[in-house]
This record gives C-alpha cells, structure tokens and sequence, in this order.
C-alpha cells in the first residue's frame, strides 16, 4: 500500500494554492488591480473616479459621457475611459466575453467649489446608470458638506448623528473608515462629514455618504466637497 | 527537489496571500441592528487591568471553571479508583460494568463495548465523507467551501466545478491524499480574502489530517477507524480550530452581535448564561459575545489538549445540534461536518491528553508520598494554564481598537 510522501502532499498542495490564485487572479482582475489604480492617481491632483457597475462597451461610455456633459466642476474632455473597451459591434456577439461588467471612469475635478456629487450622481440616474462608487482621491484633507432641507426639529439632527455614527460602526466591509466625525447645522441646513487625512494615492468612496444619508431617510439637495484649509483636529472645528 | 527549496516554496506561499488585498464587495455585512457598547471593548480607565468589570467576571468564571476541570482531570486515575472501588465498590454485575463505563466514557479511556465502537467505526466514515456534502451544498449555493462566502459571478463556474470535483474524490473515497491536498491549497488559498476567512475555516482543515495520511488507492481499503496518530492530529486541529474561532468572535464582536441580532433565540442558552451569572443586563449583548467566545475557547482548548475531550465533545455535539436544528435551521446544514469531525473524536478508544506528563509527575509523587508536592504541582499547573488560556489574549484585544472592523 503506497502512501504520500511529505515532498509530494506539498507540491500538490502548492500547485492546487498556485492554480487557484491564478484562476482568481485571470477572472476577476478587477479586484485585483485597484490599488494599482490608486498608486497611479497618485500625483495627478483632485480627480473623481466613478465606478460604474455597468460600464460594458463604447455605447454604454458614450451614454456616461453624454450624462456627465453638463457637470459643472469636472473635465470630462480629460476623464481617462476604460482600456479595451469593447465595441458595440463586439459586445452583441454572442462568443465575447468580459470578466466584469463594471468599469471605472476617472474625472480630473477642475473645481472643486463647484462639484456637486448629488448632481453628479442624478445626472447618471437620468441616464439610466448609477455609481457604485464615487472614489475621491487627491484632496488631503476635505470635508463633505451635505445640504438637507428636512432638517425641522432637534430630533432630526440627533437622528443623524446617531445614526450616522451606527451605520459607521455598521460598516464592517471597511465602509465609512474614512469618515472622522458629523456635525449638523441646523441653521444652514447641512450636515457635515469631516474625514479622515487621506493619503497621496489614496481615494474615498464619498458615495457612501450620499448612500447613508438616503438609507437614514434624507435626500441630500447637494453635496460638495470642501478642502480642510490647514491641520486641525476636525472635531475642534464643528460649529457649536 | 531539495527539501530546503519544498520548505522554502511552501513558507513562501503560505506568506503570499498575508499581502492586503481589495475585496470588500465579498465580505458579507452582518446585519446589526442596534449599536454595541463599544467602549465595553477597549480599555476602561481604573478597572482591574483595564477590562470591563462584566467582562472580567465571566473570565473569571471560565478560568475557574478551566482550573476545576485540569485539577480533576490531573487526578482522574485516583477518582476512577476511589469512586470505583471505595464508594461504590458494593456495586455488582450489570450495574458495576455500568459504572466502569461510564467511568471510562467521562476519563477518557479506552471503550470495551461492541455499540460504542460501530458507532465509532461508523462516525469515522461519516467524517470522511460529510466535507463532501458541504461542498456540494456551497456549490449549489455559488458559494466556496462555506455558504458564507460567495464566489464572484466571473469565476463561480470554475471553483463550483473544482469544489464538485473534491467532493466526488471524497464520496467515493478516491486519490484521498490529492482529497487533502485540494482542501489545504484551496484553505490557503481562503487567506485571499483576508486572515479572518482562513482562521473562519480552519475547522475544514482538520479532515485533510486524515486525507493525506490514507494510502494513494484508498478506494481499495475500508477506512473505519482512526490510528492514534491520526486522532491526536485531528484532535489538535478541531480544538484549535474551535479555540480560534471562539477569539474571533471576541476580536470581531460586531459580526458576533449581528448574529445575536438575527436569531435572538441563541442568547437563550442555559450554558452561555452561567457564564454571564451576575453580569450587568444593560450589557446584555456584550456579555453574552464574551460568554459565548469565551465558552467556544474552552471547548477548543480542551479537544485541542485532550483534557476530558469525550466530555466537551459531547457538549459540542449537543450545542452544533441545537443550532442547526433548532436556532439558525437549514442555513447552518454545514453544521453536518463538525459533528461528524467531534463524533469521530468523541467515540474514539484512542484518545490521549497533550497534558500527560503532568499526571504522570503526579501519580510519582504520589508513590514517593510527597503529597504536599503533588498538590501544588497540579495546582500549579491548572492555574498557570488557565490563566494563560483565558486572561493573555482577552487583556490584549482590550488594547486594538475593533470598532471599525
């Protein structure tokens, strides 16, 4: 009766490892090259990358484009597209393959006054897409300035720091690590998330915030991004 | 090849996978539903080594309850004859072999009845097989090895097809070897998704034990027992796996109240709530993760050292079967693989303690007559092992900051 020997439970054991890495890393190289990604924003100043999970050919590109046309604050001449994307002609034959659907869409951001994630994001919904994700990178320190008309009473304001900080907790995904602390105005309306020193080559989903506000029953008019002016502990720095 | 180049390829991919890498659309959220106490986790200012007081409390309890069971089990040979032929040496016929099994059953001695043993015999080919079902219920579940990690649409074919194929290896007992290779490459492979998974599925491992040491044409041979080699090693490897486990639910306690929070039926256990007796109930969810983890360790350890295994064995068994069966229903079927991996152990003549040698200075003391030595060396010991098992990592945890897992 022949048993495995040591040296051979280990090759097999190395080659089944090698082989599924591989097979992973073939499929699914999307999940594998995001950190590339950002390494490569890196250096390229404020830019907006907007993953879309349904970004397949130049037909669906060209649709991003036409929404994304009239957003003040971004420049669209300049988004980097998705390499080997696939024509429509290409993408109707049956025998082609993608190993994603999904593809990212990078916006060099102008403007940062003048960017309004709420804009950005109705703008697609009007065109049939959404992003899954609106990745900020290359603003060290921001805040997001939320602006909600229904904020009536002290309980809505509570609510929002409340739950906030559960879904922040929630967030076991790595969701919201970004996110430092909220503060509310109620005056001006706002609700403001200060986040995180973000590091060079870094980037935030700030739709996650947009997502929060939504989940806890608030639709945002605007949501802009504003640059931290100097270091400062954020919570020193919310209104009283 | 070389031996140093085998070892040096093998460290180095079980070193690959450690690197960070982005996946967080495969993590499954738990779903919590209120906010925890986060602050009963981290570092309390002016408490006894700066854990929370409850949570201390139920340390306490199971490092007593630890020491209680190694003190015992350090004397188990002197109990078995005290009980046996002092208190109830009056016993005679059926009822005297009764006692005598019972006795063995509880101490961890070899079983000389003909039940026990085909269930054993049958609890084994239940082991070797029942990884098989899981597999197939991930599959059918776009899952890998486990339902709770879902398999990205643009591989899922493939890795469904691999995980249909080891099942078919292991129904039909084929190439077992190649079986437990395949599950230990695919286990290091789980490190992809990040160390939580892989320490998550470590329990999967303990089969590959009994893989890889069965014959290359295992189809040929009736695989119905355990050699005592194989029992240590699986022994080991479902303890630790157990005993891992049981931390993590301490280190990630979201996803442990998540849970909690979805079937609140599970903080209803009588075990769980001696472990929490005298506990603030404002803390309640708190202190049911601590009891909860902190009875999973002891479970753990004691398969893991072979310290009364049959007793906490059967515990195990009860407490799988209670959650597959009556809290979480047919969404914890895999369940089906740790009872038949404990049930192997449990009904087993061949299982031996990795504190043996602590016994043995005890029975020669005993025979020297220092009977002040041997006291203190078993006390000793029991002390110092519980101490280590229960306090190190909980006072350590305090230290990291998981709220953000």
């Amino acid at each position: 009766m022949k048993f495995a020997s040591a040296k051979q439970a280990i090759l097999l054991i190395i080659v089944t490892c090698a082989g599924l890495y591989a097979l992973d890393y073939y499929k699914n190289p999307q999940l594998w090259h995001h950190e590339s990604q950002e390494m490569k924003a890196s250096g390229k100043g404020a830019r907006l990358a907007l993953w879309m999970n349904h970004l397949c050919c130049t037909g669906c590109l060209a649709d991003v484009r036409q929404a994304l046309a009239g957003v003040p604050g971004v420049d669209l001449a300049n988004a980097t597209a998705p390499r080997q994307l696939l024509t429509q002609e290409q993408a109707n034959m049956q025998s082609t393959a993608l190993p994603d659907y999904g593809n990212t869409v990078e916006l060099p951001i102008t403007d940062l006054d003048k960017l309004d994630l709420v804009a950005i994001d109705r703008a697609l919904r009007d065109k049939g897409f959404v992003a899954g994700r609106m990745e900020l990178g290359g603003v060290e320190h921001f805040r997001l300035e939320a602006g909600l008309d229904h904020l009536c009473c002290g309980m809505c304001d509570r609510a929002v720091h409340e739950r906030v900080a559960f879904l922040k907790s929630k967030g076991l995904g790595g969701q919201f690590k970004w996110l430092d602390s909220v503060s509310v105005n109620h005056e001006k309306k706002t609700v403001i998330a200060y986040a995180r020193f973000l590091e060079p080559g870094k980037n935030v989903d700030v739709a996650e915030f947009l997502s929060g506000l939504n989940y806890l029953g608030y639709e945002p008019r605007s949501m802009r991004v504003v640059r931290g002016e100097h270091l400062q502990f954020p919570i020193e720095k919310t209104p009283q | 090849m070389r031996p140093r180049l085998v070892v040096l390829s093998a460290a180095a991919f079980l070193l690959l996978p450690i690197s960070i890498v982005y996946a967080h659309e495969r993590f499954i959220r738990h779903d919590l539903k209120y906010p925890m106490h986060e602050r009963y986790f981290g570092r309390i200012p002016g408490a006894f080594l700066g854990i929370q007081p409850d949570m201390f409390r139920i340390a306490t309890t199971s490092c007593v309850l630890l020491f209680i069971f190694l003190a015992i089990f350090f004397f188990r040979q002197n109990l078995d004859v005290f009980v046996e032929h002092r208190v109830l040496s009056f016993l005679r016929g059926p009822a005297q072999r009764f006692l005598h099994h019972v006795a063995n059953y509880l101490t961890d001695k070899p079983m000389n009845l003909r039940w026990f043993h085909t269930v054993g015999e049958w609890a084994v080919v239940f082991f070797l097989r029942s990884p098989a079902l899981v597999l197939m219920y991930s599959a059918t579940n776009d899952s890998m090895v486990m339902p709770s990690y879902p398999l990205e649409p643009t591989s899922a074919i493939y890795f469904k097809y691999i995980q249909v194929f080891l099942a078919i290896l292991m129904l039909t007992q084929t190439a077992l070897p190649l079986a437990g290779a395949l599950v230990i490459g695919t286990w290091i492979y789980l490190w992809r998704w990040g160390w939580m998974v892989a320490a998550d599925a470590i329990p999967v491992v303990t089969v590959a034990v009994l893989y890889l040491s069965a014959p290359w044409q295992s189809h040929k041979v009736a695989i119905t027992e355990m050699s005592e080699k194989q029992v240590k090693w699986v022994r080991l490897v479902l303890g630790f796996g157990f005993f891992a486990l049981g931390w993590l639910k301490i280190y990630n306690y979201h996803l442990t109240a998540g849970v909690a929070d979805n079937y609140p039926s599970v903080m209803d256990d009588p075990m769980i709530s001696f472990f929490s007796v005298g506990t603030n109930p404002l803390y309640r969810r708190e202190n049911w993760i601590i009891a909860f983890a902190l009875a999973e360790v002891l479970s753990g350890f004691m398969l893991m050292v072979g310290v009364f295994t049959r007793v906490w064995g059967s515990l195990m068994l009860w407490v799988f079967t209670k959650l597959m069966l009556v809290n979480f229903g047919w969404d914890e079927i895999p369940h089906i693989y740790p009872i038949a991996a404990t049930m192997a152990v449990v009904f087993s003549s061949k299982v031996h303690s990795e504190f043996a040698f602590v016994e043995r200075i005890q029975q020669r003391l005993a025979r020297e007559g220092r009977t002040l030595l041997r006291l203190a060396t078993v006390v000793t010991a029991s002390l110092v092992i519980s101490v280590l098992t229960v306090y190190v990592l909980l006072y350590a945890f305090t230290f990291i900051d998981r709220s953000h897992l």
